[in-house]
């Protein structure tokens, strides 16, 4: 890029109040703050392509337990039952509530599928030394599917549903549900780096 | 008292402890809405990702009000309507969202109890009741203590996904308890507008544009409205 880019890599407009600073370089574990009302402006960029791929590979296979196995396991009078996550979004679809198994099924499942994946269209090509084709909507995307994914959510309810079952029957957690805690991990991970930085590789 | 409301204005504005940095529109500059690179105002795309650089979010304060009333009104059978039905071979209720979180209190989970009822009832109710007021004071051009109003905005948007929390339980527990007539749990209406209320805040928060109480306060420094 030319001359002008210069000093818009020097500076950076806070995205909450529209106030402008320098950019400063930042030690491990940092992140700037707008001086001006307090919020985040950027991350330290410590994973590097490798590493976000590494990640993201593990959350891929996180998921893939995650939506493979029972989330819960239930046993009442001698009666056992189990559900998987899809299974709780067909038991909404067979109850009537479209409407709810669509949210559910994207927030839980289809947001953070779209994101692995989407990281891996940028991640892949970039680390092979090539460049997707339309990588610049892959990466808007991502940053439009990201307020829908609710993995970490989807972990706490499986917890009160544990403790809401407890009065009448013994619920165990099943193997996906420790698929779910993997996931949220790898998720947590890759969102503590700069998102500002998939541009470098797009 | 009209004299005691300018001189609070004046303190606001020379406050020591917040730093008057230049805006990126008195400096010709414009965050990109895309990818947040910084690029010159008076680019119609972005260099990076071209993305058309539009200054503030179109038509925030109307956006944002239209999804905050659909989901106020929701919020009505959200609360009113039973979200979940529970039946087994001694009895059979229907709970709305206060009954279970009553509930989980009885059996004395009550930490539980308590992030349902933050997740579920508070949160959502303070949500539309923040961005109420960060609306009015946007359009009153009241913005006094914007770095608060943008922390109160941020703490909104960073809230919001986590009353989702009810949905999934009800469908978890729906899929599970599916015993015949031992044990069933079926979710009920309540749950679907309940749902619909969480996703309404969400889009409600992310069409407000904070920047807009900057710029009240801006406008208000240069007394375009006194």
């Amino acid at each position: 890029m030319g001359g002008k880019s210069v000093t818009a890599d020097k500076v950076v407009v806070c995205e909450y109040c529209d106030a402008v600073t320098r950019r400063i370089a930042l030690r491990r574990g940092e992140r700037a703050l707008c001086p001006n009302c307090g919020s985040p402006l950027y991350r330290r960029r410590w994973l590097g392509l490798d590493g976000t791929l590494a990640v993201t590979l593990t959350a891929c296979v996180a998921l893939v337990i995650a939506n493979s196995y029972p989330v819960m396991t239930m046993n009442f009078a001698g009666q056992h039952s189990s559900a998987t996550f899809w299974q709780a979004v067909m038991t909404l679809d067979r109850d009537g509530f479209v409407e709810v198994a669509v949210v559910v099924a994207v927030t839980g499942l289809l947001a953070p599928i779209v994101q692995l994946l989407l990281l891996l269209y940028i991640c892949v090509p970039a680390r092979l030394g090539r460049r997707a084709a339309g990588v610049v909507h892959a990466v808007h995307m991502l940053d439009r599917v990201r307020p829908w994914s609710m993995v970490e959510v989807v972990l706490l309810s499986a917890l009160v549903a544990t403790v809401k079952l407890a009065g009448m029957a013994d619920a165990v957690p099943g193997v996906g549900l420790f698929g779910f805690v993997a996931l949220m991990l790898c998720m947590a991970v890759l969102l503590s780096n700069d998102p500002e930085q998939l541009w470098d590789w797009a | 008292m009209g004299l005691g409301v300018t001189m609070t204005r004046t303190t606001i504005l020379d406050d020591p402890a917040a730093p008057h940095l230049p805006r990126a529109t008195e400096l010709g500059l414009a965050r990109c809405p895309e990818c947040g690179r910084t690029c010159r105002a008076e680019d119609l795309h972005c260099p990076r990702c071209h993305g058309l650089l539009v200054r503030r979010k179109p038509n925030s304060l109307a956006r944002t009000w239209a999804w905050l009333i659909a989901a106020t009104v929701m919020y009505i059978p959200a609360n009113l309507l039973p979200v979940m039905h529970t039946a087994t071979l001694l009895s059979s209720s229907s709970n709305t969202l206060l009954g279970g979180i009553v509930l989980l209190w009885n059996e004395g989970a009550y930490d539980l109890a308590l992030i349902v009822f933050v997740a579920s009832i508070a949160v959502p109710l303070t949500k539309i009741i923040c961005l109420a007021f960060l609306l009015i004071g946007v359009q009153r051009h009241r913005c006094g203590n914007p770095r608060a109003r943008t922390r109160l905005y941020r703490a909104v948007d960073f809230v919001g996904h986590w009353s989702m929390l009810d949905v999934f339980v009800v469908a978890l527990l729906a899929a599970l308890v599916r015993l015949g007539n031992f044990a069933q749990v079926r979710p009920e209406a309540g749950a679907v507008a309940f749902a619909a209320v969480v996703i309404l805040t969400m889009i409600a928060s992310m069409s407000f544009d904070s920047r807009l109480i900057w710029d009240a306060r801006a406008q208000r420094g240069r007394g375009e409205h006194p």
